[in-house]
């Protein structure tokens, strides 16, 4: 699947949101964030949990997409496709509603 | 500083 295709089969307008049950928090031990779902860890890296910093029920994936390529001055599209790949992951797990 | 790079998650099974 493309990019693009990726992208249309989320929907930009779309407002991601964590499931019923996960948590995404800083753990102290770690030093890191982490998703807890039923049963399953997830450590996401520095780019994924910048994108998982944004996953607040209010932004669309849209506006997700802009402030990540604005902030780090990545084309919109190369954005667009990380964003929108990664949060379709988590959706086919579960961890994130689309 | 940080330069984007495409995300990756490790998944780590509790059970």
């Amino acid at each position: 699947m493309t990019d693009a295709a990726t992208r249309e089969a989320v929907g930009e307008a779309s407002v991601p949101r964590f499931a019923r049950g996960v948590k995404f928090r800083f753990d102290d031990t770690r030093k890191s964030w982490m998703v807890l779902a039923p049963e399953r860890l997830f450590l996401p890296d520095e780019a994924a949990t910048e994108i998982l910093k944004l996953v607040d029920g209010q932004r669309s994936l849209g506006a997700i997409i802009d402030d990540l390529a604005t902030r780090f001055d990545v084309p919109r599209d190369e954005m667009a496709g990380d964003v929108a790949g990664m949060l379709r992951d988590l959706a086919e797990k579960g961890v994130v509603l689309l | 500083v940080m330069s984007w790079k495409t995300p990756k998650i490790v998944e780590i099974a509790l059970g």
